[in-house]
């Protein structure tokens, strides 16, 4: 006889220590049905994940699962040094005796990424994967165990639409075979066109269960946040006008091929482009961080010299990176001295650091910011998302930067700070700072730029502005299908 | 209370090893034994407090042992030559002593830093290389100096000494744009990197600070005992300096880090070896304790973290 429900958890509770993230969870999931679970960050999806795979212990309430769960966390779960093939077979290796069974690992393999539309060699080492390609086997691992329970936790992040368009199709595929998928992300849309039921979760708390008919991305917003949402992007600054702040000639670096443009004060230069085109490239060697092989940088029509990060810092130069937690924070570290990092020398008194004022500074950036914490001493691991890329964009601010480079600002950040954010990169360009802005989301640079660098292949496929800025141009430029 | 007992963890075990020492043994009743510990302490404390900077910024120095043979070597043997008045020969003893220990250092921390090569790799191989090169400039034997001013180097001095490095270290660790920017770069290099800190300088200087920290304490020794032997002095310093760094609650992966743990760790590693003795436990189990101090110690902190 067939069981009706393969999950369900009543009255869930969990805490991190004293702190209760989880309070008053109950839902049951059916075979063949798609749950989307919909909340700010730090609301407690991800605690919520790890409770349903048996990875937390809860404090209180019941999980009854009738079939294995397989799960895609937020972070890779990968072996950087094994095969695709080996890591997507880890823990349940076929084995013929006390041998693996290759070929046969690696026939499964194929057909897994082939159902995915991805070509990867099995045999590749991971470590030599682009992040999209590592998402891709992690997706791949989780479907290949065969559980009949699968969790994703933000699966498209890194992914692009076509990406996004063959995992979806996956899943409902999934699905029609029976199993029961529950589906995690932060963009409104594909919860929505992917899940027949949608979980709110508000503060650890369930802030509802919706249909996805009676629901439209705003209104789930609204739900998510618990208030009526204005609208979330501010008003375009005018067009800047006179000399430009930054013009870049012809430059040249690994995986940057001659890309030309010129960024003004008071300008938000969106940038574009594929995963993998070279966005991030670009970002890096305006950073110092890679080596220019050809080509010049000029700010206030001075050629400088870019070889390190120093000499970006030198020429106000500040970089959000992508990855937060491995480029931007360090995680064990408190807010306070994150936050002052970059430019710890400003805050010596008689040769040593004054760590009054550095925690006086961190307070008035906690209070601009409106970032959530107990204390400027607190250990950045502990914040959510959205509080510790607020922190990182603190940590850039502290150099005082008159160019700011921002990559993917909003990657993994709720709905609510995201709208800060924006506010705060509207406001930093309106004061006269030049700022690059980086990002896959194109709603986010149609929002914010009047003019959109499109990159492909590490070169620029044009700058678009005017009537040309829409969501079906840049994508074509991207691809490459329009000159 | 909870994050008390957690930053102060080395100094209270310390204490409570005191307390059961004392309950147990006379001689740990009588205070002029206490100087004697903190003498002994002295000279692997030393090396100990460069090691923090070292472990600190991710990585380890296995050839302390081996630079405090060979800076003592070089300064004893070269000194004679280079001034005949005591005085001066002292200062140039010193001079020479520092001037090896930093090089040996320098030498270090351009292959772990600037080579980016694996620091255990490269100090397992500077370690055989320094001692090799003690036992060749020693003849294998002792390398002695009389020089009357010597004995200003008493063991009185070295607790000075020792206690002065200990409070600067951890003054400079905990409280200084470079000892910051020491744990940044042991917590995370990229970050230090993509925050303007040149990664590589800070960890060549933490080897080179260590380096020369290794021919004062070099210096102190052989100046009290008029000489210092290729062959023996040093051995196995480089794994009582870790274990101190360990045992102090410093992290081993980098990061995190405190020379006043430091200072504790090697006073309770003293304090044990004395209490064995004390004990009338054969001094062949001596290592076999320190180990499972070491273990103790890194896995209470791993309790810890999870």
């Amino acid at each position: 006889m067939k069981n009706s429900t393969v999950l369900d958890v009543r009255e869930l509770e969990c805490a991190y220590g004293t702190v209760k993230v989880l309070s008053g969870i109950s839902f049951q999931l059916e075979p063949g049905t798609i749950l989307g679970i919909a909340g700010e960050n730090g609301a407690g999806k991800s605690t919520l994940v790890k409770c349903i795979c048996g990875l937390l212990k809860p404090a209180a309430g019941q999980i009854q699962r009738q079939v294995p769960a397989a799960a895609i966390h937020q972070e890779f779960n990968l072996a950087p040094d094994l095969t695709v093939a080996e890591n997507i077979f880890l823990g349940r290796e076929p084995e013929c005796g006390s041998m693996l069974k290759k070929k046969f690992m690696a026939e499964k393999t194929e057909q897994l990424l082939d159902s995915l539309g991805v070509s990867i060699t099995p045999e590749t080492l991971v470590s030599a994967l682009t992040v999209a390609e590592k998402q891709m086997v992690e997706i791949a691992k989780a479907v290949g165990s065969d559980s009949g329970i699968l969790i994703m936790d933000e699966p498209t992040t890194v992914l692009t639409q076509t990406e996004t368009e063959k995992l979806f199709s996956l899943v409902r595929a999934l699905t029609a075979q029976g199993k029961a998928v529950i589906y995690i992300s932060h963009k409104l849309d594909e919860v929505l066109s992917l899940c027949s039921r949608i979980m709110v979760l508000r503060d650890g708390a369930m802030a509802g269960m919706y249909n996805a008919s009676e629901l439209t991305p705003r209104l789930l917003a609204e739900k998510m946040v618990g208030r009526e949402l204005s609208r979330i992007f501010p008003d375009k600054l005018p067009p800047p006008a006179g000399v430009p702040k930054l013009e870049v000639e012809h430059l040249c670096a690994r995986g940057v091929n001659d890309i030309s443009f010129s960024l003004h004060a008071g300008e938000i230069l969106g940038v574009a482009g594929l995963n993998g085109a070279g966005r991030s490239e670009l970002a890096e060697t305006l950073f110092g961080l890679r080596k220019i092989t050809a080509g010049t940088v000029r700010i206030n029509g001075k050629e400088i010299r870019l070889r390190s990060v120093r000499d970006a810092l030198k020429n106000k130069i500040a970089f959000l990176t992508e990855d937060r937690q491995g480029s931007g924070l360090l995680l064990d570290f408190p807010i306070d001295l994150n936050m002052t990092l970059a430019a710890l020398p400003e805050y010596k008194k008689a040769g040593f650091l004054d760590f009054k004022k550095i925690a006086r500074k961190a307070l008035q950036y906690i209070k601009s910011f409106n970032l959530k914490c107990a204390s400027p001493a607190q250990a950045v691991r502990h914040l959510s998302g959205g509080n510790q890329q607020k922190a990182a964009i603190a940590k850039c601010l502290d150099t005082a930067p008159e160019i700011f480079i921002f990559d993917e600002p909003t990657r993994g950040v709720d709905v609510g700070a995201r709208r800060e954010i924006y506010d705060f990169v509207h406001s930093l360009a309106g004061k006269g700072a030049a700022c690059l802005l980086i990002s896959s989301d194109l709603e986010e640079v149609l929002g914010l730029c009047r003019r959109i660098m499109v990159i492909r292949n590490g070169s620029c496929a044009g700058i678009v502005s005017g009537e040309e800025l829409t969501e079906q141009h840049i994508i074509r430029k991207a691809a490459g299908v329009e000159k | 209370m909870k994050k008390f007992i957690a930053s102060y963890a080395s100094w209270i075990a310390l204490l409570l090893l005191l307390i059961l020492c004392a309950a147990t043994c006379e001689s740990f009743r009588i205070p002029a034994n206490y100087i004697v510990m903190l003498r002994q302490a002295c000279y692997t404390g030393i090396i100990a407090i460069g090691m923090t900077f070292v472990i600190g910024a991710g990585g380890i120095d296995l050839s302390v042992g081996s630079l405090f043979a060979l800076s003592g070597v070089i300064a004893f043997k070269l000194a004679p030559f280079c001034c005949t008045s005591p005085a001066g020969q002292l200062l140039c003893l010193a001079a020479i002593a520092l001037a090896a220990g930093a090089a040996g250092g320098a030498l270090n921390g351009a292959l772990a830093g600037f080579a980016k090569l694996p620091p255990f790799i490269v100090t397992l191989g500077t370690m055989s290389i320094f001692r090799s090169l003690a036992l060749y400039l020693g003849d294998a034997g002792r390398v002695s100096l009389s020089n009357p001013l010597l004995t200003a180097i008493d063991s009185g001095a070295t607790l000075w000494i020792f206690l002065f490095a200990g409070a600067a270290g951890a003054f400079i660790l905990s409280r200084s744009v470079f000892g910051v920017r020491v744990r940044a770069v042991g917590s995370n290099e990229k970050v230090a990197r993509f925050s303007g800190i040149n990664t590589g300088m800070i960890q060549f200087k933490t080897y080179l600070l260590t380096g020369m920290l290794c021919a004062l304490s070099a210096l102190l020794w052989g100046g009290r005992l008029g000489g210092i032997s290729s062959a023996n002095d040093g051995t196995g310093y480089e794994l009582d300096a870790i274990a101190a760094v360990i045992v102090g609650g410093s992290s081993m992966s980098g990061g995190k880090a405190a020379v006043t743990g430091t200072v504790a760790g090697i006073l309770i590693l003293t304090v044990i070896s004395n209490a064995l003795v004390a004990w009338g436990i054969s001094p062949r189990l001596q290592e076999c304790v320190k180990g499972a101090v070491i273990i103790i110690a890194v896995l209470s902190q791993y309790r810890k973290e999870r």
